[in-house]
């Protein structure tokens, strides 16, 4: 009875308050139901379709190697599979990097999928056709239907294929992977090969390569650093690899998206989790404040403090606990939702399934902080002596100040902050909460730039523009120059090899510059002959530091280095070193097409236009923008997540302020009507009552704003080096700095005005017949 | 009254995300590049201003031409070589992009031409190269390096007499006393070469 009359009375409260719960527990269940399937469904799919613990990717048709490989000790076994490497040219854009040929003959088992991600039957693969993963429709635009023509050989070497459909492809399918596979009919297969044989040295553009899977044994005490530094010291593997890649990287490359999503909104989620405490420990609050005198006559007709307590317990508890399950009821359907939006950046549909053990576990974790939340904040109910109280009189510090007839609303304001300022305090955290994590946003969102500025100087050795890279001598530089210069006129220009070394026998991929000043430097010195150097990444994994001497090897010839600095770039997840062209000089041959022209523009803006023209009027370059197929997807993402971060903060804030007007509007009816009584206009009340939440949220706002100018940094540094990216400089933003200064309190200030609405009826009519009754 | 309020609040939630998201324009497709920038022979009144100023650049030290910058690089000959070898380079266009490849670091730099009957040792280079500096030169002497108009450069290890070429000289060995010896050494000393090359140098860029 007690409870049924205190969730009556306090609806608009409960409803508020199960909103808020009901989004915390639809996006923390959410993120993480999405990230825990996303990582054990794309590992599942890699193990099932034969990715070992390393793979090796090669020239030649590595069987020789393979048998290599198979006869060291700690090797459960390994495998060679086949493909072609071969450039190739979609809808008149060209790729970047080559793709994989592989001929599909059912021996690995990949998935088919249907333009929309779900699972179709395996299709037999007919001749002239090609299946492609669903990442390259958003890099390249291509449908089933296009055509994508494979480069082989510069005399008739073209083969043309149509896309019939989409399989999952689960080693490259990510559109974060410039890299893809492509399925295609035996027959095609051996035609391509056909082309391999016969074209000349000086006209063939494609060539044969392997996958080497390889699988540790289980037995082996090797960790996967000294299994593959064991593999490149006792196999001749080093002078054909084209590349390698751990289960654990390819893994973190798939699901680099939906890590960042999840991350973000896993912490966007305990952001909320404190708005939602403060947000209730206030209702909570005022409601005691409210009620004391009740429950002083239903302590003194002899109900005890602990029962009247227990009912306050089971309406809050209830209602959050109902929210709770609500959003968690909602999240598996989110995260289908997202896992569906995802299929374009991950190239397969991850199978959502909620993960018992850890759901339960958050479920139980949210129990007992909100149960111990409550018990804390409703622990009064238990001191509110019987009898003596009902001749208290409700009110707070009694603050005598001065009201000027200028700013009568403004005095009005802060006379009331001042004289009841516990019940504004809630209202300065949320406001302050949501500045930080707002301002950590929008650094971010700055950072990151229109266009993914930051994410591409970040995954980049060095800035730029625009990339030439030359294979021929037959390659008419000058004439390029000329054109990139019309363009937009050429600031700067210096060259980078990107050439695959082994550092103490781990395979990196060295980025090469014969102009060291671009290397993104964080500590130390730049490199020359004598020395490298390293990421935060490599210096982890291989636990080196300054100073420190490694082995660097390449092309049958090793030497030692002194490691001169650490640097940026997120390239491979960080697994890079840097060295100057004369350092890699002695143990690469630097007269090789190995080098890529890099141009700085005055407008960077045309860089896509210059890189249309030359990709379709110059045969035997690659070219590329300071950008890659993958980017755009993360730079939409990350752009919708912040624009849902700010539409749900300020939904937060929307139901606090709610919240808060109903509660000081009840507690404060006698005032409002005996100003009203005073001839003060409900309009001039409004003001004044919206300009204490624009006062309040204004310091949390100030308050905030300050503590986020010392960790926001740091804060958005530490989820980057979860990517690679090893040092984040925010710098001055108006998204980050300025923007939350103004909208939060605005929202504060014109949310308080619209929800006062209610003043408009109160009189002292009304308060001398509530009084009556 | 309450409809109006809702409305408004929809309104502001809307506006305050809007407010928070960026507008980026693309920016304008300026086309494609005339004829005359494709090929500079067919240039006509109208030739892009910033193309010629980027080739005046290029060629801003011909004017130059002639005077010598002295002991611009120091050379060491074979992979194991001990001896440095100065080197003074002409102040032409094609000599100075050669220098801005290089440091003071060493750089291993390989051959793979070697001729014993012309008596040179030659590599093609990377860069753009002018031809504004070619000449006709009849007789060559030991220790001269000359560029070639496909970028080959050549570094005549013996006199020539009657070589008659046509290349761009960009710099010569200040001291000839047992340079051909010394290259000879290098090839001979390199033949089971891993990478296939004929001679080794190690240049160091010794101009401030």
């Amino acid at each position: 009875m007690l409870l049924l009359a205190a969730v009556k009375r306090q609806k608009g409260s409960i409803i508020g308050i199960f909103l808020l719960v009901w989004i915390l527990s639809a996006c923390i269940f959410s993120s993480l139901t999405l990230f825990i399937s996303g990582n054990t469904y794309v590992k599942e799919e890699m193990e099932r379709l034969g990715f070992g613990e390393l793979t090796i990717w090669v020239n030649g048709e590595g069987n020789a190697l393979t048998e290599q490989i198979q006869a060291l000790p700690d090797v459960e076994k390994a495998y060679a599979q086949p493909l072609i490497f071969s450039g190739y040219e979609i809808n008149g854009g060209y790729s970047d990097n080559e793709g994989q040929l592989i001929v599909y003959d059912g021996t690995v088992d990949y998935r088919f999928l249907n333009a929309d991600g779900t699972q179709m039957t395996a299709p037999e693969i007919a001749e002239g056709t090609v299946y492609i993963s669903p990442a390259m429709q958003s890099g390249f635009d291509v449908t089933i239907g296009d055509t994508i023509q494979f480069e082989l050989s510069r005399k008739d070497g073209i083969v043309s294929l149509t896309v019939a459909g989409y399989f999952a492809d689960g080693f490259m399918g990510s559109s974060m992977i410039d890299m893809k596979s492509f399925l295609i009919n035996a027959s095609d297969y051996e035609k391509m090969q056909v082309i391999l044989r016969n074209a000349k040295e000086t006209d063939v553009l494609g060539r044969n390569g392997a996958m080497v899977h390889v699988f540790q044994r289980e037995d082996s005490a090797l960790s996967i650093l000294e299994f593959n530094r064991k593999i490149q010291e006792n196999t001749d593997i080093s002078l054909h690899t084209e590349f390698s890649y751990r289960q654990k990287s390819i893994l973190s490359y798939m699901l680099l998206l939906q890590n960042i999503l999840c991350g973000f909104l896993i912490a966007f989620s305990v952001v909320l989790a404190a708005i939602c405490l403060l947000v209730t420990g206030h209702s909570l609050s005022s409601l005691i404040e409210q009620d004391k005198k009740d429950m002083a006559a239903l302590k003194t007709i002899g109900l005890s403090g602990k029962r009247i307590r227990n009912t306050y317990l089971t309406a809050y508890g209830g209602i959050m606990l109902t929210g709770l399950i609500a959003g968690l009821f909602c999240s598996r359907m989110i995260a289908r939702t997202l896992a569906q939006g995802l299929v374009s950046s991950t190239g397969m549909l991850v199978f959502v399934k909620l993960p018992i053990v850890p759901v339960s576990l958050l479920l139980g974790l949210f129990l007992l902080l909100f149960a111990a939340f409550l018990m804390l904040r409703t622990r009064r109910i238990l001191k509110i002596a019987p009898v003596q109280i009902l001749h208290e009189s409700v009110g707070g510090k009694i603050v005598s100040s001065k009201l000027r007839k200028a700013s009568l609303e403004w005095d009005i304001a802060m006379r009331e902050i001042r004289s009841r300022r516990r019940n504004y305090i809630a209202l300065c955290l949320v406001a302050f909460v949501l500045t930080i994590f707002l301002s950590v946003v929008g650094r971010m969102g700055s950072w990151l730039g229109p266009n993914g500025e930051g994410l591409m100087n970040a995954f980049s050795v060095a800035d730029h523009d625009l990339g030439v890279q030359p294979f021929n001598r037959d390659v008419p530089m000058d004439e390029i120059e000329r054109v990139i210069n019309w363009y937009s006129p050429i600031r700067e220009t210096y060259e980078l090899a990107m050439e695959s070394v082994t550092v103490n026998g781990q395979e990196y991929e060295a980025n090469v510059l014969n102009d060291t000043e671009w290397f993104h430097l964080m500590e130390g010195e730049l490199p020359d002959g004598g020395s490298i150097l390293i990421t935060e990444t490599v210096a982890n994994e291989l636990e080196l530091g300054l100073g420190d001497t490694v082995r660097v090897a390449a092309n049958g010839r090793a030497e030692e280095y002194g490691i001169s600095g650490i640097y940026q770039c997120a390239n491979g997840m960080g697994s890079n070193i840097g060295m100057s062209m004369e350092g890699y000089s002695k143990i690469g041959d630097i007269t090789g097409f190995i080098w890529c022209y890099h141009y700085v523009l005055e407008n960077g803006a045309v860089r896509d236009y210059a890189m249309d023209y030359l990709q379709k009027n110059y045969r035997g370059i690659a070219v590329h923008t300071n950008s890659w197929s993958g980017l755009d997807g993360i730079v939409a993402m990350m752009h919708g997540l912040i624009g849902v971060i700010y539409l749900v903060s300020a939904f937060f804030i929307l139901i606090s302020v709610a919240l808060s007007t109903g509660k000081l509007l009840t507690y404060e009816a006698g005032t409002m009507a005996v100003y009203k009584s005073m001839g003060l206009s409900a309009k001039k009340l409004r003001r004044s009552l919206a300009f204490r939440f624009l006062i309040v949220s204004a310091i949390g706002t100030v308050c905030g704003l300050l503590v986020s100018a010392f960790v926001a940094d740091g804060a958005v540094g530490m989820i980057f080096k979860n990517f690679g990216i090893g040092q984040f400089h925010s710098g001055f933003s108006i998204l980050g700095n300025i923007l939350p200064l103004l909208i939060l309190p605005a929202l504060f200030f014109i949310f308080a005005w619209a929800f006062s609405a209610k003043l408009k009826q109160v009189s002292i009519i009304n308060l001398l017949n509530e009084n009556e009754t | 009254m309450k409809k109006m309020t809702m409305w408004v609040l929809t309104l502001l939630l809307m506006c305050s995300v809007a407010l928070f998201s960026g507008c980026g324009g693309k920016t304008e497709d300026p086309g494609e590049p005339p004829a005359e920038v494709i090929n500079p022979g067919q240039s006509s009144e109208d030739t892009d201003l910033d193309n010629n100023s980027s080739e005046e650049s290029d060629t801003g030290n011909a004017d130059d031409s002639g005077e010598v910058l002295e002991n611009a690089i120091s050379v060491r000959i074979g992979r194991d070589g001990t001896k440095d070898w100065n080197v003074n380079m002409y102040n032409n266009a094609a000599a100075m992009t050669m220098l801005n490849y290089l440091s003071g670091s060493a750089l291993l730099f390989p051959t793979y031409t070697y001729d014993e009957e012309e008596g040179f040792v030659a590599q093609s280079v990377r860069g753009n190269y002018t031809r504004d500096d070619e000449q006709e030169i009849t007789d060559v002497k030991a220790g001269e390096l000359y560029l070639f108009s496909g970028g080959q450069l050549r570094f005549y290890f013996k006199d020539m007499e009657g070589a008659n070429i046509t290349a761009t000289p960009v710099g010569y060995y200040t001291d000839v006393e047992g340079l051909t010896e010394a290259v000879q050494e290098a090839y001979e000393s390199n033949l089971d070469d891993i990478w296939g090359v004929d001679v080794y140098f190690w240049i160091t860029k010794t101009l401030k």
